[in-house]
């Protein structure tokens, strides 16, 4: 008798496994009135691998325009990537906006975002868009070397991401490399650099002792704050933090061209093929690339990607900055080698 | 009539508290449906993992699951040891000893509950460094500054910190409720104080040591935002690495399970551990003797308490409440976060209220039916609100996309969420409140005519009010400071206050996180303080 | 008042068992309990006499056997009346009273709606408590929780009551009194009661029946003076009170013993039971007993002889002979119970 319910309770637990999470709906049935009406077909959805402050400005615009309502969801581009392809066709967003171009790279080659039209994707230069249409750069964020002026000298900085792994470096900068615009820098050293070497940097870099974040914020803020001697990072958060606590003892240090260390990401925007709101979507996008949004965008110091609007004020132009002769619609392709290799040199 | 042999007295067990009876088909039905959802995603972890090829499918090498293996014990194993070491000390210090003002050094070594480690972690990384609170203040009177805390030593310092509480609230009660005649009996039979302590006093602790400490070590594997935040390598974190780092979930969902997996080893072996330690209890004749401290004692006694009060709550508020003003003078934004603590304020309310009357069927169903199944149902609650909750939110997720996208990114996803990792706390409140009601009090009102639902409402739910609010006050608490399965599950625009300071604080936008935090801190200390009221100074 | 124009018992069970895993509870019990009647199911504990209120209540399920309340089935075969619809009320050991609850609403608890504003008043004066209606039931001293209990369980006019154990909280001065209360109430209410005691005394006192368990099962029905007279064997006959036991052997009618001979209704090997309070002592330089020990209590002492042949017995005597170890006296019984004898294992 105690095996048989024994086993009825253990049956239900697998029975559960397919069933569970609808069978709890009558136990909270009273609270469902508080469903915010995300899948009502009503509002956009926004998966936003941006910050709110940077986002949620030129979501107000949009809906003062247009009355279309936007539910964003703020997460880390790899966070909301891994869930929109966790949630297939079932995805309940209509419009991805990333900060990097390997991850969105990623969602479209795995076809879950639609082609975009003409007319959005003429917008800007098609170094920044993707070869096939699927997203556009909506922004250009440059990576650069963060350095403390205190701690590093100007004839010691380094010529080439390269010099990193010299025992003169040892301990004295920070990586984030988990976070997805160092995933991003990887997956364009690895276009131009081959697997091989690239393996062979990080390897190097992972002996050298580096202070690890979880992201770039953390790595500028202690180079700031003398803590830490220089970071890999991009180039605006050192530009944020001088505009909000004045002069500080840091600087950016941008590599020469030809140098992966000098990789000019494009922070773009699809529309998810599995939306029931196309039109719309496309005319988000089509506003995060308007002047009012770019301008906006240019206060938070990234270079804006249409033509008209100038770069962030005191930094090199967008077209001044040093190139990579590479595809950002390819990095797409190295996003799993990039991750594998990471992961091989043992940065987590 | 029979005749009977001379009084061969036979001894024969009063059925005092009446056995096998029958619960009725309804309560079973109503348990299973508040216990299945919370199992479901458990067993969809499980079988990821132990299902044929889920090891190869993983994609995770064996050395680093080894690595990470080893990082996160020594982690849980320190933290869970002086977690016990201090909360034990403050209990004992606070209910055995003369020290002046027991009841505020008591409130006051619970406070930092209301810290999520999280929270604290912030604090610690906003106090050190060059920039850093604390470190401005060693300069100004010239001392050096401090590094910034990072790695295993800071995560073992901010886990301890804002874990040793809940072994001072479990330690506390077990050392108040001691009768004195045991340790004088020791004594009188010529042990000594040393002796008297490991003899007596310890085994009476086991059962609240052991099982503070089971919290301590499963909050401490579950942990995320600490770990994260201050960068020590766990499951957890690793876990969460997997998610963000990769296009693909499989990864993830594999540690989550393996973490699970580890994680039930340890709730089986309480489990165990704590049957054969079944105590008597007994109701003492009279409080506790005082002892009293020598002079030296009691400074050293003053002096650890204060030091771990700074530590555990005044610098981390005086931190973030700094960061906040500092932020605010120098015109950062730093937006009133009333939505979003209207929204942690709901969903806490909303599960706690959920999970208060879910917790009633199953309570109902252990006290007055004890059997075999309903202990299994008990079981397998408990091991919900052991497992890390970002593995927990993650089998949601994948489970909801899949069976019931209806419900995915909803409140009601997310209640359900919170009422499977939280039935337990309520569980244990209600119990208790189900214990003290004696079932003759239900006896009487069925024989006076009144059938098993009237007699719930009229009996057994006002009597046990007090303890569902107090396992739902619990609840609230809990749920105000949760953040990984928040972060996966909420709802599009769901911002709560964790989400907030966790998103503001990866990026640093300390002033931001700050006034988050602080929001957080002041509506947590709400019901924190009902409920140590209720429980300690009672 | 037992009512002999009833046709059928308030309470009949028969054959009813029941076991707790391996342990068996009741053995069988068959028990009448006739209208009107105050019955005490008398036994050490572990006898199963709570065990068997509990069935009549309904607030277990027997294993095999059936019970019948005022001639209707409620346990039977496939058959099984929830307690709430038997109208048997409960009075419990520790009173059981709705903490949250006035008086005058736990009493009112489970009365017809209808009557409950008449019939709280009419119980509450029944049992002396008018005007503790607004009480809450910790406000009460141990008595009178008592009688609210037991008004609460009256106010539904149930078929039978069943008490259990309901004067083990009360401190000895006062269990006297309650107890005459509780039973000149049921008395006057009319009501068929069954109280669950271990207290011979207690059951002695104020039953018109006393039932006596011990193993699960009912071993001897009747009424008290029945019961301490003529118990069916020495078992039932040292629970009820101190006796000693001598062998004889019995022949038409008629058993010979060293200290007489006396009536008997068995046959053969007897065992022959005597209380001490038959036995007088006399002292008698030629008695057939020696003194052993005194017991001295104020209203009487109890004394210990032994005689020629080793046999022991106690005699209780009034507080005035004084007797010293070692004193011969002379032994008169003046009656003495017989059954046959059991050799003890």
């Amino acid at each position: 008798m105690r095996r048989i319910t024994g086993l009825t309770l253990a049956l239900a637990l697998v029975l559960a496994a397919c069933s569970g999470a609808d069978q709890g709906d009558t136990t909270t049935t009273t609270t469902a009135t508080t469903t915010t009406g995300s899948d009502t077909g009503e509002a956009l959805v926004l998966y936003s691998g941006r910050n709110e402050n940077f986002v949620q400005p030129v979501i107000d615009s949009f809906t003062a325009a247009t009355g279309i309502e936007v539910d964003v969801r703020y997460g880390g581009t790899g966070d909301l990537a891994t869930t929109l392809t966790a949630e297939g066709d079932a995805s309940p967003a209509d419009v991805f906006w990333a900060q990097d171009p390997a991850f969105i790279g990623g969602i479209a080659k795995q076809g879950l975002l639609t082609e975009l039209p003409d007319d959005v994707l003429s917008l800007v230069d098609p170094r920044y868009a993707d070869a096939g249409g699927h997203w556009v750069g909506i922004t250009g964020r440059s990576r650069v070397m963060v350095y403390n002026t205190d701690l590093v000298a100007e004839g010691e900085l380094p010529d080439s991401v390269w010099d990193l792994i010299e025992p003169e470096w040892n301990g004295r900068f920070g990586v984030a490399p988990t976070n997805g615009s160092f995933v991003a820098f990887v997956t364009g050293m690895v276009l131009t650099e081959g697997e091989e070497r690239t393996l062979e940097w990080l390897q190097g870099i992972a002996a050298n002792d580096p202070v690890i974040h979880d992201g770039n914020g953390p790595i500028v803020d202690a180079v700031v704050a003398g803590d830490l001697d220089a970071g890999l990072v991009n180039h605006y958060y050192l530009l944020q933090r001088i505009d909000q606590l004045g002069e500080v003892p840091a600087r950016n240090h941008f590599f020469p061209s030809g140098d992966p260390g000098g990789l000019v990401m494009a922070a773009g925007a699809g529309v998810l093929a599995g939306s029931d709101q196309q039109e719309a979507a496309v005319d988000l996008i089509r506003h995060l690339l308007s002047e009012e949004s770019q301008e906006h965008f240019l206060t938070l110091f990234e270079y804006p990607l249409i033509e008209g609007v100038e770069g962030p004020e005191g930094q090199l132009p967008l077209a001044e900055l040093p190139t990579l002769d590479i595809s950002l619609t390819d990095t797409a392709d190295t996003l799993e080698p990039a991750l594998e290799l990471i992961a091989e040199a043992g940065l987590t | 009539m029979t005749t009977a042999s001379p009084p061969a007295v036979v001894p024969q067990r009063k059925p005092s508290v009446p056995k096998r009876r029958r619960a009725s088909a309804a309560l079973w039905v109503m348990a299973l449906a508040v216990t299945i959802p919370g199992a479901a995603p458990i067993a969809h972890l499980v079988w990821t993992v132990l299902r044929p090829g889920g090891f190869d499918a993983g994609g995770i090498a064996f050395d680093r699951l080894a690595e990470l293996f080893g990082s996160t014990t020594l982690l849980v194993v320190t933290v869970t040891i002086t977690a016990v070491l201090l909360g034990t000390t403050t209990a004992w210090l606070t209910t055995r000893t003369d020290l002046k003002g027991r009841g505020v050094w008591s409130m006051l070594v619970t406070l930092p509950l209301v810290i999520p480690s999280y929270v604290g972690a912030l604090a610690m990384l906003g106090s050190s460094g060059n920039g850093g609170v604390v470190s401005l203040a060693l300069d100004a009177v010239g001392l050096p500054k401090l590094g910034v805390f990072h790695g295993f030593w800071a995560a073992w310092g901010a886990l301890s910190l804002w874990n040793f509480s809940y072994v001072h609230l479990i330690a506390t009660p077990a050392l108040r409720r001691m009768d004195p005649a045991l340790e004088e009996a020791a004594r009188g039979l010529g042990a000594s104080p040393r002796r008297t302590v490991f003899d007596v006093i310890l085994p009476q602790l086991r059962p609240a040591l052991l099982s503070s400490s089971l919290l301590v070590a499963l909050y401490v594997i579950s942990d995320f935002g600490a770990v994260s935040l201050l960068r020590y390598e766990t499951f957890t974190r690793a876990i969460y690495t997997q998610f963000r780092g990769r296009l693909d979930i499989a990864p993830a969902l594999f540690l989550s399970g393996f973490l699970v997996l580890a994680a039930l080893v340890l709730v089986v072996a309480e489990q165990r551990n704590r049957g054969r330690a079944g105590l008597a209890a007994r109701r003492p004749t009279r409080p506790p003797e005082h002892v009293a401290l020598g002079r030296r004692a009691r400074v050293v006694a003053y002096g650890f308490l204060g030091v771990l009060v700074i530590a555990a709550l005044v610098l981390p508020l005086v931190t973030i409440g700094w960061w906040a003003i500092r932020g605010t003078a120098l015109g950062n934004p730093a937006d009133p976060v009333w939505a979003e603590a209207l929204r942690s304020g709901g969903g806490a309310g909303a599960a706690a209220a959920a999970r208060a009357v879910a917790a009633l069927p199953v309570a109902i169903l252990t006290v007055r039916y004890p059997s075999r199944p309903a202990r299994m149902l008990e079981a397998v609650s408990w091991s919900t609100y052991s497992l890390p909750h970002l593995a927990v939110g993650l089998g949601f997720l994948v489970l909801s996309i899949r069976y019931a996208p209806a419900t995915y990114q909803t409140v009601v996803l997310l209640v359900i969420a919170y009422v499977a990792m939280f039935l337990p706390q309520a569980l244990a409140a209600t119990q208790a409140g189900l214990r003290q009601v004696g079932p003759s009090l239900e006896d009487a009102s069925r024989s006076l005519g009144s059938g098993g639902f009237t007699t719930l409402r009229r009996i057994t739910v006002p009597l046990v009010w007090r303890s569902l609010l107090a396992g739902g006050a619990l609840v609230f608490l809990t749920v105000m400071k949760e953040l990984p399965a928040t972060l996966l599950l909420r709802p599009t625009g769901f911002e709560t206050l964790a989400v907030r300071i966790w998103s503001a604080s990866s990026e640093l936008f300390y002033t931001q996180a700050s006034v988050a935090a602080l929001t957080l801190v002041g509506i947590s200390a709400v019901p924190l303080y009902l409920l140590v009221t209720k429980d300690l100074h009672r | 008042m037992i009512d002999p124009e009833t046709k059928h018992p308030a309470i009949r069970l028969r054959g009813v068992e029941r076991w707790f895993g391996e342990t068996r509870a009741l053995a069988g019990v068959d028990l009448e309990v006739p209208t009107g009647a105050l019955l005490t199911l008398l036994g050490p504990s572990g006898s199963g006499k709570t065990t068997a209120l509990r069935l009549i209540a309904g607030f277990d399920r027997p294993d095999a056997g059936t019970i019948e309340v005022d001639g209707r089935q409620v346990v039977g075969p496939s058959l099984f009346v929830p307690a709430e619809k038997r109208r048997v009320g409960m009075v419990f050991q520790d009173y059981a009273l709705f903490p949250h609850l006035t008086v005058g609403r736990n009493v009112g608890y489970g009365a017809p709606k209808r009557r409950r504003a008449a019939r709280v008043p009419e119980v509450l004066e029944l049992v002396g408590l008018t005007g503790k209606a607004e009480r809450l039931p910790h406000e009460l001293s141990g008595g009178e929780q008592q009688r609210v209990a037991l008004a609460r369980a009256l106010a539904p006019d149930p078929e039978v009551i069943l008490l259990d154990e309901p004067f083990s909280n009360l401190d000895a001065a006062l269990r006297a009194k309650v107890r005459n209360e509780v039973a000149e109430i049921l008395r006057r209410s009319g009501t068929t009661a069954i109280f669950v005691t271990h207290d011979q005394e207690e059951a002695l006192s104020m039953s018109d029946i006393v039932a006596v368990m011990t193993d699960g099962r009912v071993v001897q029905t009747g009424t008290p003076s029945e019961l301490y007279l003529h118990p069916t064997d020495s078992w039932v006959g040292s629970f009820l009170g101190d006796a000693d036991f001598l062998n004889g052997h019995a022949e038409g009618g008629r058993v010979a013993t060293p200290v007489g001979n006396f009536d008997s209704r068995h046959q053969g090997d007897v065992t022959v039971m005597i209380r001490p309070e038959a036995v007088s002592l006399r002292l008698s330089e030629d008695g057939n007993a020696v003194v052993r020990r005194r017991e001295f209590f104020g209203h009487d002492q109890l004394v210990t002889v032994a005689l020629a042949d080793g046999a022991i017995l106690r005699a209780r005597l009034g507080p005035a002979p004084l007797l010293q170890p070692g004193d011969r006296v002379e032994i008169s019984v003046i009656e003495a119970a017989t059954f046959p004898r059991v050799e003890r294992h």
